[in-house]
């Protein structure tokens, strides 16, 4: 079965006839999902993410022959990107990028009294928790929740079956939940606060 | 975790843009580094499954050395010394094949990585690994079960002709080699007011003084537990065999009878010195 759409098999085929520009065209089609997926996985460093989304294309520009055509090739480039994505968490040192120092955030803990900014911070508290989780359970959370990526689609990036899937996505969940408590006891203050915010600014209060 | 899920959602972060010039920078790269589109080899779906394949081949030929395996356990007599209790453990495992255990190991093991590089079964390597052993296991001990090796080696024997590697195996490796200075084994040949003459897998014929009571025919199959005495040895356990089972240790009586091949040898030497070079 080939899975192949017909824009990208010409774009594929010109490609390999030694046409750069129809590479280019097909950089573009694809660069701006997997540069969001790299960037929000590799710790919103965009200068990382765009360096690694350049060698993603590098290798997808010399595999171009030898596609899958059984597959899709948005997850092909996914799952180069992934690779691509491990071997660099691999050399370098997860200490030296992820953690926010202590200063970092009781930054974040002050400005939580006021009520305007609190959706933004929560946010802030998320992100915090997801750059302390193991890099397997931030990967899912950030194509499940982030990339909006089935369970399908993210065994076949991962190499992995969609069993495995969901419970890697249930054990990222425990981990940010124990993480979560663990980096603002009032965290479940926070929730209600958070909660009813949203909810009085919907008008659903009395 | 529902609350988690609704703030997952909401947390998304925002993702900068892409310089604009993106798409042409790789273009650039492409050609500064020479880049070059690598010719069509094996699709990456093909090799998958010759992975697949050449793992469950590779399987398939670890089952085939369990079954071996098992087949030189049971031919070598020594699980007579299990018979007797825990008692003769230690010696049992001496006569294990260790050779082929660890073959056996080793081609599960490539087994193991094949499978599990062809990433079509979607499991860990230590999920692998369990199931193809288990596999190998079960599967070698079915076969061996069917007899298939006792039928082998009948033919193989009569044969004049060497076969490589099967006449090897079956002519010399799976043959009866217990030897234990306190256990025997062997066929009741010949029977006098107190005692009894056994002929072992061997052709070695032993005067047996049995233990008072006992009584046997000529022709049963027996196991002893004693010790060796001047005239021959004194029994203080005795079993019968199961006459299926143990007939096939006879099956080389034919061949070269009393002579030891190398297994038997060392086993011999170990058990009663280096000096005692008796058949």
């Amino acid at each position: 079965m080939n899975n192949l759409s017909e824009s990208d098999a010409l774009l594929i085929d010109a490609t390999i006839n030694g046409d750069q520009e129809a590479f280019q065209k097909f950089v573009e089609k694809y660069q701006k999902p997997i540069f969001s997926y790299l960037y929000r996985f590799l710790y919103q460093n965009s200068e990382t993410a765009e360096d690694i989304t350049q060698s993603v294309f590098l290798k997808v520009y010399q595999n171009l022959s030898n596609i899958d055509q059984t597959k899709s090739i948005k997850s092909w480039i996914y799952r180069i990107a992934h690779n691509e994505a491990a071997n660099y968490l691999r050399s370098v040192s997860r200490k030296k990028e992820s953690l926010l120092n202590d200063e970092q955030w009781s930054n974040v803990s002050t400005q939580k009294e006021q009520e305007e900014d609190i959706s933004g911070q929560y946010g802030e508290v998320i992100q915090i928790a997801l750059k302390k989780i193991k890099p397997k359970y931030r990967e899912v959370i950030v194509l499940y929740y982030f990339e909006e990526k089935s369970y399908d689609d993210i065994a076949v990036i991962l190499n992995s079956s969609t069993s495995s899937v969901g419970t890697l996505i249930r054990r990222a969940k425990q981990q940010l939940k124990k993480i979560l408590e663990k980096l603002a006891p009032e965290i479940e203050a926070i929730f209600i606060v958070l909660i009813s915010f949203w909810l009085s600014k919907r008008g659903r209060l009395i | 975790m529902n609350n988690i899920d609704e703030l997952l959602k909401k947390s998304k972060p925002e993702v900068p843009n892409l310089p604009e010039a993106f798409s042409q920078k790789i273009i650039i790269k492409i050609k500064e580094q020479n880049l070059e589109i690598k010719p069509a080899g094996i699709l990456q779906s093909e090799s998958k499954w010759i992975s697949l394949f050449s793992g469950i081949l590779l399987m398939l030929v670890a089952l085939i050395f369990m079954n071996n395996t098992i087949f030189e356990v049971q031919m070598s007599g020594s699980l007579e010394l299990l018979s007797f209790g825990t008692k003769y453990a230690i010696d049992f495992a001496n006569y294990l094949p260790l050779d082929m255990i660890l073959a056996t190991l080793l081609i599960i093991g490539g087994s193991t990585w094949l499978l599990w590089k062809s990433h079509l079964i979607k499991q860990g390597i230590a999920l692998i690994a369990a199931g193809s052993f288990l596999v190998s296991s079960i599967g070698g001990s079915a076969l061996a079960a069917t007899r298939v090796n006792e039928r082998i080696q009948s033919e193989v024997i009569k044969q004049e002709n060497t076969i490589p590697i099967i006449s090897w195996f079956y002519k010399e490796r799976a043959r009866f080699h217990m030897d234990h200075p306190n256990v025997l084994m062997g066929k009741v040949i010949e029977q006098t007011d107190n005692s009894i003459i056994i002929q072992d897998p061997r052709g070695k014929t032993v005067k047996i003084r049995l233990p008072s009571g006992t009584r046997v025919q000529t022709g049963q199959y027996l196991r002893l537990d004693g010790k060796q005495v001047n005239d021959g040895f004194l029994a203080n356990v005795m079993q019968y065999c199961n006459p299926t089972t143990a007939g096939r240790y006879f099956s080389h009586m034919g061949m070269n009878p009393h002579k030891m091949n190398k297994k038997m040898m060392e086993h011999h030497q170990m058990m009663h010195g280096e000096d005692n070079k008796e058949l």
